[in-house]
């Protein structure tokens, strides 16, 4: 059934009713608990204390993928952890320097980041058109962010639906993919895939939408913030859910640039840090919306960001779709086979829902890269890990690393 | 209205950070501090076309070049690795600084074997990794890393695969189409 869109409530309405139960908390940078990180480090444990050593991963239900944790505990309590990645290696990097500059696109979302994978093509397009010094038409560009958006709603459905299944609760976890499919179901119509959607080209993007696109998503997009406030009634305002996220891996501002720490991870310990409006790319110049940030940075603060995200996401989603302007969806003349001058170089970045990604590409002339570098955000997010687990219990890392939301590929790439 | 209660928006104010883009032009300020750290072993600087600073040093300067940019704001390490020109690698990082937005491109040639190059794995702790991965896929060593293993290939894999005269024993590719 089409919405009335005049008639509906704008998606901020919706939203608004959302934050009503939400007790704001006062920032507590002095509470975190006290750890029991002996200061000498893995090896160096008191005698009387009886440690297991215990391997979580490769594969582990709570692992997100094939990452391996091998933690050191005492009692039930991490005071070492070792980050084994690699396992999903495939060596992006190298494939790039085999193939032409158009070839390197249906790779750059299966290897790397696959929840995000309009994203991944997207960051990749930017450096090579850069590069290429291609200019991009105004409706690809509003097609780019109208996708890259619901991506980054279907991402972060997955990732604070995966968190409910890694705390027990099952209901949750269907409910958001319930709530993703009606989007994926965009992406379907769109371009015909439902995770791995080639759908960016050099100079543009490869499909016009179908007849009748706009109004699905329109709809699909308000039907997803519509039920959010009743996701929140069932896990975020959940009595449980407080106990076992708050005061969990506390992470202040301070510490949060000082580790690197990318996207919602930061934004949650405080820093009001977005790409898409503090080193805009594309046109997200001439799109309103706000950036949620929390306080505290703990795992309940780092799951409220990504979840008001979601909201943030489909406003954009709904002023491009509104706005989306007539004409090609590609540049004309884009070579086939492009070779830039030898020594070239660009870079280029972009706010993905895991945090900031990038792409260096190098020429030496040819019409292959002579080396292309992926800057993963969720490789910078890992690299924090033992910083944030250790003092805190096994089940609690479960939690730690489910609101770090490392996607494995995006991180062995 | 804001789906954020007040009281968090409220907190979540940077200090320092505009709102907007649009913070005055660093790139000459980084530029004579760079001079000002390395002097001679500033060997190239320019501005690349998005606006990056590109300062490429001498490979003695390494750690000094960065370790004046960590000192002077620029916080976030975005990458940090190497690019195999036969002759030579070109080690490669680039930072930004939050505040006004400038972003620097450092680089050094080194040899492509025989030299240590010193980590800054100290001044971004984001490097520990990246210096890492760098070891791990062209055998750059970086000295005083505190944990230089390999990252993301086995512990017993031979060689360096992002290398050029990397030589791959268990080939499974086609042959290229061009």
């Amino acid at each position: 059934m089409p919405i009335d869109r005049d008639i509906a409530p704008p998606v901020p309405d919706a939203a608004a009713a959302l934050g009503a139960d939400i007790t704001p908390r006062p920032a507590e940078p002095g509470a975190a608990p006290e750890r029991l990180v002996p200061e000498e480090g893995l090896d160096q444990l008191p005698e009387d204390v009886q440690d297991f050593l215990i391997n979580v991963g490769p594969h582990h239900p709570g692992t997100h993928g094939v990452l391996r944790l091998v933690t050191r505990l005492d009692g039930e309590k991490v005071v070492g952890l070792d980050v084994r990645i690699g396992y999903m290696h495939r060596s992006l990097e190298k494939i790039a320097e085999n193939r032409t500059y158009h070839q390197i696109i249906a790779f750059t979302d299966r290897t790397a980041d696959y929840l995000a994978a309009t994203h991944n093509d997207w960051v990749y397009c930017l450096a090579a058109e850069q590069l290429l010094g291609i200019e991009v038409p105004e409706r690809a560009e509003y097609l780019r962010v109208i996708t890259g958006e619901i991506n980054r709603m279907t991402s972060h459905l997955l990732s604070i639906g995966a968190l409910g299944l890694d705390s027990g609760a099952t209901t949750y976890f269907l409910w958001c993919f319930a709530a993703r499919e009606r989007l994926v179901h965009l992406f379907e119509e769109l371009c015909g895939a439902r995770l791995t959607y080639v759908f960016h080209r050099l100079g543009g993007v490869g499909y016009d939408v179908p007849p009748g696109w706009v109004e699905k998503a329109h709809e699909a997009v308000h039907s997803v913030i519509e039920e959010l406030p009743r996701f929140r009634t069932l896990f975020h305002d959940n009595y449980i859910w407080h106990l076992r996220s708050k005061g969990i891996s506390h992470l202040n501002e301070a510490e949060a640039r000082r580790l690197g720490a990318q996207g919602p991870v930061l934004r949650s310990a405080g820093v009001k840090w977005d790409l898409r409006r503090d080193m805009p790319y594309s046109i997200y110049d001439r799109f309103e919306f706000d950036i949620p940030v929390g306080t505290t940075g703990d795992v309940y603060d780092r799951t409220e960001v990504r979840f008001h995200e979601i909201i943030e996401s489909a406003k954009i989603v709904r002023q491009a779709l509104t706005d989306l302007p007539a004409g090609p969806v590609i540049a004309p003349r884009v070579p086939r086979l492009p070779a830039p001058p030898s020594g070239a170089e660009a870079y280029a970045r972009l706010e993905s829902p895991r945090g900031e990604i990038g792409c260096y590409l190098v020429s030496d002339g040819s019409i292959k890269p002579r080396r292309m570098k992926w800057r993963g955000a969720s490789f910078h997010n890992l690299g924090m890990l033992p910083q944030l687990a250790v003092g805190y219990t096994l089940s609690d890392l479960i939690n730690i690393v489910g609101t770090l939301d490392p996607v494995m590929g995006d991180v062995d790439r | 209205m804001s789906p954020w209660p007040e009281s968090r928006a409220g907190a979540s104010a940077t200090p320092g950070a505009p709102e907007a883009p649009g913070a005055p032009d660093r790139r000459a300020d980084v530029a004579a501090l760079l001079e000002a750290a390395v002097g001679a072993g500033l060997i190239e600087q320019r501005a690349e076309t998005d606006g990056t600073l590109y300062a490429r040093v001498a490979a003695a300067a390494w750690r000094a070049a960065a370790a004046c940019l960590a000192g002077s704001g620029f916080t976030r390490l975005e990458f940090l690795t190497c690019v195999d020109w036969d002759a030579h690698f070109t080690l490669t990082l680039q930072t930004y600084e939050m505040e006004t937005r400038t972003v620097v491109r450092l680089a050094a040639y080194i040899p492509r074997d025989g030299v240590d190059v010193p980590t800054v794995s100290d001044l971004w702790p984001a490097a520990n990794w990246e210096e890492r991965e760098t070891h791990d896929q062209f055998g750059v060593v970086f000295a005083g890393h505190p944990d230089l293993r390999r990252i993301l290939n086995p512990e017993r894999w031979e060689g360096h695969p992002l290398r050029r005269d990397y030589v791959d024993h268990v080939d499974i590719t086609r042959p290229p189409y061009f």
